[in-house]
């Protein structure tokens, strides 16, 4: 190996980068350290922000359209009539108010969104009241605890109550709406007259 | 800018070995490469002159080439390796796409001016201003160069791994290497302070 003038004193270096003694046993490298000091310094290495569950989610969606990811068999999977429920709800023609989020999930581009204000994501669609009942069924059937409610305005509220094993078949109604589950699980949905 | 991953090399491997074998263990294991994996991808690409937005639908065009390509994985490079060679392709495909180029608006020429005039009383201060001046524009000149960097000090690679990560022999590699210490000691000499220590 390090036969080459000039290969010990690069392995050195490498060494002395990666935070080892130099295995050549050459002791040269201020220089790697003096930069490795700069490549560890506090100031240059801002910390990473946590994952994005959403992205996640966009992925695994992905994946699944895509069939690299299987779904469970059919009939025996919450999740399978999650989805299916989902899809229909998107069929009925639902329409989502994205409450200062990003834009509509670029797959579902046939959904219109708008920036809500309160942070409550807001469905406007002709039948608050069926259309709150057809989500409430399909998250329900995701396994949520869900209660619903016509509110006196004339707006439709339907909330679940969302556990870690659900998400992922509740996320399989949402993510076709570009809805994600808030972290504490607490999902609320407003749904409004066109 | 550091790409650093925590997560051990056994782990990313039986995550890998269990999307090749598909099945529903693929979405487990999906879901743990995407929390360890996603944000320093997205800070390479971003570190590599792709903007925001756009790094983020990299991110997403990499999971599903590892989702794709990870029964090829034989285990030559440790899983790491392999997973940040699938970004690096990915990302050398956006690039012959969109050959990456920087345009500068009066506003941001004069915080560059602004910068370049930094000076300060205080040798040592100016030292360490300079070189992180120096090593800023080192990285946005030569990013590859400068991303091997990080990642043998981040993630201890040697010769071995980063030849992996450049799909070059490692001869080729300690060339690179070499020739990239060269590039580097030429930027951090005109901080001629440090410089007179070498």
């Amino acid at each position: 190996m390090n036969t080459e003038p000039g290969d010990d004193d690069l392995e050195a270096w490498i060494d002395r980068l990666r935070g080892r003694a130099p295995a050549s046993g050459r002791d040269l490298p201020r220089e790697a350290l003096a930069l490795r000091d700069l490549l560890t310094d506090p100031d240059s290495r801002q910390p990473l922000p946590p994952p994005d569950a959403y992205a996640r989610q966009r992925l695994i969606f992905r994946l699944k359209r895509e069939g690299l990811l299987q779904s469970s068999s059919w009939m025996t999977d919450t999740r399978t009539w999650a989805l299916a429920a989902g899809v229909v709800a998107v069929a009925l023609g639902l329409r989502i108010v994205f409450p200062g989020g990003e834009g509509p999930a670029p797959d579902l581009a046939e959904i219109t969104a708008i920036r809500g204000v309160d942070g409550v994501p807001t469905l406007r669609v002709d039948d608050p009241v069926a259309r709150g009942q057809t989500l409430a069924v399909a998250l329900q059937a995701a396994g949520s605890t869900v209660r619903h409610l016509l509110l006196p305005d004339g707006t439709y509220l339907v909330e679940a109550l969302v556990t870690a094993p659900q998400r992922p078949a509740v996320d399989q109604v949402l993510i076709p709406m570009g809805i994600a589950i808030p972290e504490n699980g607490h999902l609320r949905i407003v749904l409004v007259r066109k | 800018m550091s790409y650093r991953v925590i997560v051990p090399d056994d782990t990313a491997a039986a995550w890998l070995r269990a999307i090749a074998e598909g099945g529903r263990p693929r979405e487990k294991a999906v879901s743990g490469l995407f929390d360890k994996f996603s944000r320093p991808f997205e800070r390479y690409f971003i570190h590599h002159r792709v903007p925001e937005g756009l790094a983020e639908d990299l991110v997403q065009d990499t999971f599903v080439d590892i989702v794709r390509g990870a029964h090829q994985w034989r285990g030559d490079a440790p899983a790491v390796v392999w997973l940040w060679t699938v970004a690096r392709n990915r990302l050398l495909g956006h690039c012959r796409r969109n050959r990456p180029e920087t345009q500068l608006d009066e506003e941001q020429w004069e915080i560059v001016h602004n910068s370049a005039e930094f000076a300060s009383e205080d040798p040592a201060a100016w030292k360490t201003d300079c070189l992180r001046r120096q090593m800023g524009q080192f990285e946005s000149d030569h990013p590859e160069r400068a991303s091997c960097l990080r990642f043998i000090v981040d993630h201890e690679w040697g010769v071995p791994e980063l030849a992996a990560f450049l799909s070059r022999s490692q001869a080729a590699a300690k060339e690179y290497l070499s020739q990239c210490r060269k590039k580097l000691r030429d930027y951090l000499k005109n901080c001629e302070e440090w410089a007179g220590e070498y």
